[in-house]
């Protein structure tokens, strides 16, 4: 779970164009949206292509992004119990 | 039309960046030549910044620029001009559609590739609700950009219009321009300038006095056309001080000969992309040159014999494309 962790950050950093941040910057229980690394609706359709593509997952209702999108470990979590590929 | 006065400009280009004054201009070589960044991180916020292309930055530094040092923070008109829009973002999307079959296509490179982002976003940047329009004519867009400018004021009296133009290398087209036009002798290149215009002001200010744009002329109608646009501004051939040229190294570069035959043979001749480089915003920076040399009465490299009143800048674009500006002080 800690290397999809990692993994995870590195790909957020790099498809959402976050140069200012390392992967050591973000907290697995950071707010990815809001006040914690501030992302925003553009970022949370980037999230749901990169899920679609990477992990086979498809997001189907909106409502169920925000609290999938709510920190790097939910994430994590959500990604390793419908992962496709 | 009325003079366009110049209140302040800022330009970002592969020579160093200043708003006031160009101490030396270095003659660029090689084939691609791109802009010294300034550091963007100061106008802008790294959240906003980590989606904008380089021609967006360069837009929205310059236009932040030129607001910071003049009293005017919110203008009454953006007018942007550009030949390529967001290529880097254009190729990105592209590239994107391609390698993905169509399908799970991100948004951000497609909201940033349209023309128009720049002026949209230094709109969204000031929160600026005013006339927003984006002129894209190959190698006439700042000098259309210039004409809506004249436009506005005439309709609009004591308005601060934010006017500029900018363009991007990227890594794919340019290149591949670059390629097929091999006569080109110098570096393709990219950069922008913006100014902050103005109807009315009470100081002796350089000035846009005129701009005119054809899309094909003869070398012979070359002749008469830049006669009557001096003619119509009560000016002829020896009325001009300086000659600001688009002159690149290819075969089209008869028109500029023809051009200095017109005026006396002691006239001073600038070819401004050597400095500047090629590129469809290259005439932006042709005034920004011009634009310093009215107001501070000196030219890099070279003493003045007299002051410079009236400048000519004129450029064309494989014979196609003639943009006339006509700046005095």
């Amino acid at each position: 779970m800690s290397t999809l962790q990692e993994e995870l950050k590195y790909k957020i950093i790099d498809q959402l164009n976050l140069e200012d941040l390392s992967v050591e910057d973000i907290d697995n229980n950071d707010a990815l949206f809001g006040d914690g690394l501030g992302l925003d609706s553009i970022d949370a359709l980037e999230l749901i292509v990169m899920l679609d593509k990477d992990y086979g997952i498809k997001i189907t209702d909106p409502k169920k992004g925000k609290e999938i999108f709510s920190s790097i470990n939910v994430l994590a979590e959500f990604i390793e119990q419908n992962r496709q590929k | 039309m009325k003079a366009l006065y110049i209140k302040n400009a800022f330009a970002i280009s592969p020579q160093a960046t200043t708003s006031d004054r160009l101490e030396r201009l270095e003659v660029l070589n090689g084939d691609f030549i791109h802009a010294q960044p300034i550091n963007y991180k100061e106008l802008i916020p790294p959240m906003s910044l980590r989606r904008m292309s380089t021609s967006v930055k360069i837009g929205l530094g310059c236009s932040l620029n030129v607001l910071k040092d003049s009293d005017c923070s919110m203008p009454d008109a953006i007018i942007s001009s550009t030949g390529m829009g967001c290529l880097e973002d254009t190729e990105k999307f592209l590239n994107n559609i391609l390698e993905q079959h169509e399908e799970l296509l991100t948004p951000t490179s497609f909201i940033q590739s349209t023309h128009n982002t720049i002026s949209a976003q230094i709109a969204l940047h000031l929160k600026c609700k005013a006339y927003n329009n984006t002129f894209s004519h190959a190698s006439i867009s700042f000098e259309s950009a210039l004409i809506d400018s004249q436009l506005f004021v005439e309709e609009n009296s004591n308005s601060n219009v934010l006017v500029g133009g900018v363009d991007e290398i990227g890594s794919e087209l340019i290149p591949l321009t670059k390629e097929l036009e091999q006569d080109i002798q110098i570096p393709f290149s990219e950069g922008g300038a913006f100014f902050l215009l103005t109807d009315n002001t009470p100081e002796n200010l350089p000035c846009i006095k005129d701009v005119i744009t054809y899309n094909s002329l003869s070398e012979i109608q070359l002749k008469k056309c830049t006669e009557k646009f001096l003619e119509l501004n009560g000016l002829n051939p020896s009325s001009i001080d300086l000659l600001i040229l688009g002159s690149n190294g290819d075969n089209f570069d008869v028109y500029y000969s023809q051009m200095k035959h017109l005026f006396p043979e002691n006239l001073m001749a600038l070819n401004y992309k050597n400095y500047f480089g090629e590129h469809f915003s290259a005439s932006a920076l042709a005034t920004f040159l011009g634009y310093l040399i009215l107001k501070n009465q000196k030219m890099p490299g070279r003493s003045l014999p007299k002051p410079i009143k009236n400048i000519l800048i004129y450029n064309q674009f494989k014979g196609k494309d003639h943009g006339f500006i006509l700046m005095s002080i």
